[in-house]
């Protein structure tokens, strides 16, 4: 059964995108990711353009990171008062992130450069976590891990303008969180992601957060840096397909159940690894494809759009 | 088809042409469609309209459909530490969003390139106006380009021998809309053709219109972007909500 998709501009299988997000929400529920770094890539592949795929994207990050966030709240995982710094940082970010897409759009190298950030930032995290992922596998198998200390001090904690944050039981600097939600809100701009494997291994090794409120925390800023990137993208590049963003998220909802309920039968370390195979692999698929040789090197857009 | 060379066939013709009797069956080309509005719904997947006709002697049809100008922008990639990059990029004003040419016989067989070019039957030879490039033989390589793209992507479509007489006199085609079909108002027009020269010509619009609730996203996107935004806003987390309330009682 097709379907047309107002803004897409296009006819796509209504099954297809359906299983899109059936099968990115089911990683995401598996590996506790948003998945987003999955998707962006499957939309430009089936034909989207990739403008649209992004600012649809984030619409549907939205609603996924909500339903998501709900749980953590009710164990009350999430720490507001970090999560708007993070914000403070992310809302920053995200109109510099939407001004830079607007720009790179006019000199027609948006493609190149989701491409680009796609290709470095999922290399270095899929490599680091790959690295990390064996070397914790091979001594799990050796010893038992020794008790780290709640957080190294280092240079971050001799930034000015400190803050208390209780439920993270810490007292530093406002700087590095800004400096982490700017980033993010650039990244979900850019590239249609929540930025949670970057935000994730960031509040966790340059923070010193606990692992139980990271995630929560990261989702809960996430929420609002999605709603406003769909914002500015409706009124900059009028991009977002909400009838391609609520099929998408029909589908996550569902696969996220299933994702979530196998992950917990599936050790850490072994999922650990298997996302950063994962996340490597997208990497060099995408990579791939700048350096071969286009069947056309010519490309053609209608003026004002994608 | 019967060529009609001689002057004693021709002559009736011309005057049937030229000064028309009422009440005759057909004096000049005469053409219908099964429809001229096409509505783009949440369920379209291209549509199929049918042109019927009639001539009053033996010769050639030629129909020409052309969509709205769009602006559009080419851009040709070059390789740059081996990534094949955007490079050279150039703005060409009024390229028909779609264009399609359907015809009784090959259309080299109908008519002289000149006569042809004329009626824009020749998608090849179609003419894009550009101020961005000053150099002739790469302007060239661009509107090939354009042609080539827009084939490739359902939009340019050339079908010879499209056009079947259904005795001698009356003719049907079908003009075939993909799915990516951009909106608008379209023209349709149809050629007669004898002996390489037009004998007749005529023309009908098609309007493509989105319709329905494609209609009101698109019309809201654009005309209000600002409340599209808070609405995708509001929609994506009512379902968020709704989706994370719902699977903790599941």
């Amino acid at each position: 059964m097709q379907i047309y998709l107002p803004i897409a501009e296009m006819s796509v299988n209504i099954f297809l995108l359906l299983g899109m997000g059936a099968l990115v929400g089911f990683l995401s529920g598996l590996f506790g990711v948003g998945g987003g770094f999955l998707m962006t890539p499957l939309l430009i592949f089936i034909g989207i353009n990739p403008a649209v795929a992004v600012a649809t994207q984030a619409n549907q990050l939205l609603a996924a990171s909500l339903s998501g966030v709900l749980a953590h709240w009710r164990r009350g995982n999430v720490d507001v008062k970090m999560g708007l710094v993070l914000l403070a940082g992310g809302v920053l970010g995200s109109f510099a992130g939407t001004a830079l897409f607007t720009a790179l759009k006019q000199i027609g190298q948006v493609d190149l450069a989701i491409s680009l950030s796609y290709v470095f930032f999922l290399g270095t995290i899929g490599a680091l976590m790959l690295v990390e992922g064996t070397r914790s596998f091979l001594r799990q198998r050796q010893e038992k891990r020794p008790l780290r200390k709640l957080h190294q001090h280092n240079w971050i904690h001799g930034l000015p303008f400190k803050m208390r944050f209780q439920k993270s039981r810490l007292y530093i600097s406002a700087i590095p969180p800004l400096a982490i939600g700017f980033l993010v809100g650039i990244l979900a701009a850019i590239m249609g992601v929540g930025g949670g494997f970057v935000m994730v291994p960031a509040m966790i090794y340059l923070l010193g957060m606990p692992t139980a409120v990271v995630v929560g925390t990261s989702l809960f800023q996430i929420i609002f840096v999605a709603a406003t990137v769909t914002l500015l993208h409706s009124v900059g590049t009028q991009t977002v397909d909400v009838v391609l963003a609520m099929l998408l998220l029909a589908g996550a909802v569902i696969g996220a159940q299933f994702g979530g309920r196998a992950g917990a039968r599936i050790k850490g370390e072994v999922l650990r690894l298997l996302l950063g195979l994962l996340v490597v692999l997208v990497c060099l698929k995408l990579a791939a494809d700048l350096f071969t040789t286009p069947e056309d090197i010519y490309n053609i857009v209608i003026a004002g759009r994608g | 088809m019967r060529r009609l060379l001689s002057p004693a066939t021709l002559l009736p013709l011309l005057l049937l042409l030229t000064a028309p009797y009422p009440g005759q069956a057909v004096e000049r080309m005469e053409i219908g469609l099964t429809t001229n509005r096409i509505q783009i719904t949440s369920r379209f997947t291209g549509e199929k309209l049918v042109l019927f006709g009639a001539i009053p002697a033996g010769g050639d049809v030629v129909v020409v459909v052309r969509g709205e100008g769009q602006e559009i922008i080419v851009r040709r990639k070059e390789r740059h530490l081996g990534i094949w990059v955007n490079a050279t990029a150039a703005r060409f004003e009024d390229v028909p969003g779609f264009y399609a040419v359907a015809s009784t016989r090959p259309l080299e067989k109908i008519a002289a390139p000149r006569t042809l070019k004329r009626m824009g039957a020749l998608i090849d030879a179609l003419e894009f106006s550009s101020l961005s490039l000053a150099d002739e033989e790469q302007r060239d390589a661009f509107r090939k380009a354009i042609i080539r793209i827009k084939m490739r992507q359902g939009l340019f479509r050339r079908k010879p021998g499209a056009i079947r007489f259904l005795g001698s006199a009356l003719f049907r085609t079908e003009i075939a809309f993909p799915a990516n079909v951009p909106t608008g108002n379209y023209t349709v027009e149809a050629y007669h053709l004898i002996d390489g020269r037009i004998a007749n010509a005529t023309t009908m619009p098609i309007f493509i219109k989105k319709t329905g609730i494609e209609r009101g996203i698109y019309d809201i996107a654009n005309r209000f972007p600002l409340l599209y935004g808070i609405l995708a806003i509001a929609i994506a987390a009512a379902a968020g909500w709704g989706a994370g309330a719902y699977f903790r009682r599941g």
